[in-house]
């Protein structure tokens, strides 16, 4: 395959495209095969105002809790898009092991356990790091 | 980055509303996640000329030389592993089975539309169906004339 090729194609391409394109290699090359994990890093690239994206190197997401998140992706997809919130941490799981989107879900910082103190409330967060994501390309395929 | 201003408007304006619909379509669908990546890429192929001037109801065609030209066409877009056609047809299968796609057989279309690619080989023809407010409709809506 031509990446080089295929990079210079990207650059007049919209940053969500780019960002979705990377995330398919993030996903190969990581062996995840989770449709329910495509499905939440489109709904945080896809359901989202692009200049969230454009204003900052890494992109915030703050949810009440699992269930929060599972309810603002029925409400995207106008469909329940997991049976329950084991289902979401799975998915979150996939997502962090391919780097595409960070959780606080196992080891929050200390910055977010203030902020949750401060709010008096537990809190899901997601990290997307968009700036590295946009240039983020694999060096050569690899061998399965 | 150099994102392509036209381009951005173009996916506000009119593949956001497709993307949305095709994605929902497909939560419900169970499709798998090579299906969900086969969806979106056909969705971002689409460009401008396929909505400009168009205020009517139209499919819009898109023909590859065989599923290996399937399969080469996607590779860019979905990353480095080799997926045997049958495993690319059960997709197409699955999501044609949705009705957001159709892929008629080739034997029906083999003298309309693979003319580039030789009369004596058959081509793969995926078809999506857009209405006159340029969101795609199910293949079972259209009407056979």
């Amino acid at each position: 395959m031509d990446l080089d090729r295929n990079q210079e194609a990207l650059d007049t391409r919209d940053i969500r495209e780019v960002l979705i394109n990377n995330a398919n290699y993030r996903f190969a090359i990581s062996r995840v095969k989770s449709a329910s994990a495509y499905r939440i890093f489109l709904f945080i690239v896809l359901g989202h105002d692009l200049y969230r994206f454009l204003l900052k190197k890494e992109v915030l997401f703050e949810y009440d809790s699992l269930t929060h998140l599972a309810e603002k992706l029925s409400d995207y997809y106008s469909y329940p898009l997991v049976k329950n919130k084991s289902s979401i941490k799975t998915a979150l799981k996939y997502l962090d092991d391919a780097a595409l989107i960070m959780s606080n879900s196992q080891q929050p910082t200390a910055e977010e356990l203030k902020e949750c103190e401060l709010n008096n409330s537990k809190y899901l967060f997601l990290y997307i790091n968009i700036e590295e994501l946009l240039h983020w390309r694999p060096a050569k395929c690899e061998e399965e | 980055m150099r994102s392509d201003k036209r381009r951005t408007l173009f996916f506000d304006n009119y593949l956001q509303p497709v993307l949305l619909y095709v994605n929902s379509r497909l939560v419900n669908a169970s499709i798998s996640l090579l299906g969900n990546q086969i969806m979106m890429y056909l969705i971002l192929q689409l460009e401008e000329e396929h909505f400009e001037g168009c205020y009517e109801a139209r499919e819009v065609k898109f023909i590859y030389d065989t599923y290996d030209g399937f399969a080469n066409a996607l590779m860019p877009f979905i990353g480095c592993y080799d997926i045997p056609n049958s495993t690319i047809s059960d997709n197409l299968d699955a999501l044609h089975n949705t009705y957001l796609i159709n892929v008629p057989l080739s034997s029906s279309e083999k003298d309309k539309g693979c003319e580039s690619f030789g009369n004596s080989r058959s081509c793969l023809i995926i078809k999506l169906y857009f209405d006159e407010e340029n969101q795609l409709i199910l293949s079972n809506e259209i009407s056979e004339e």
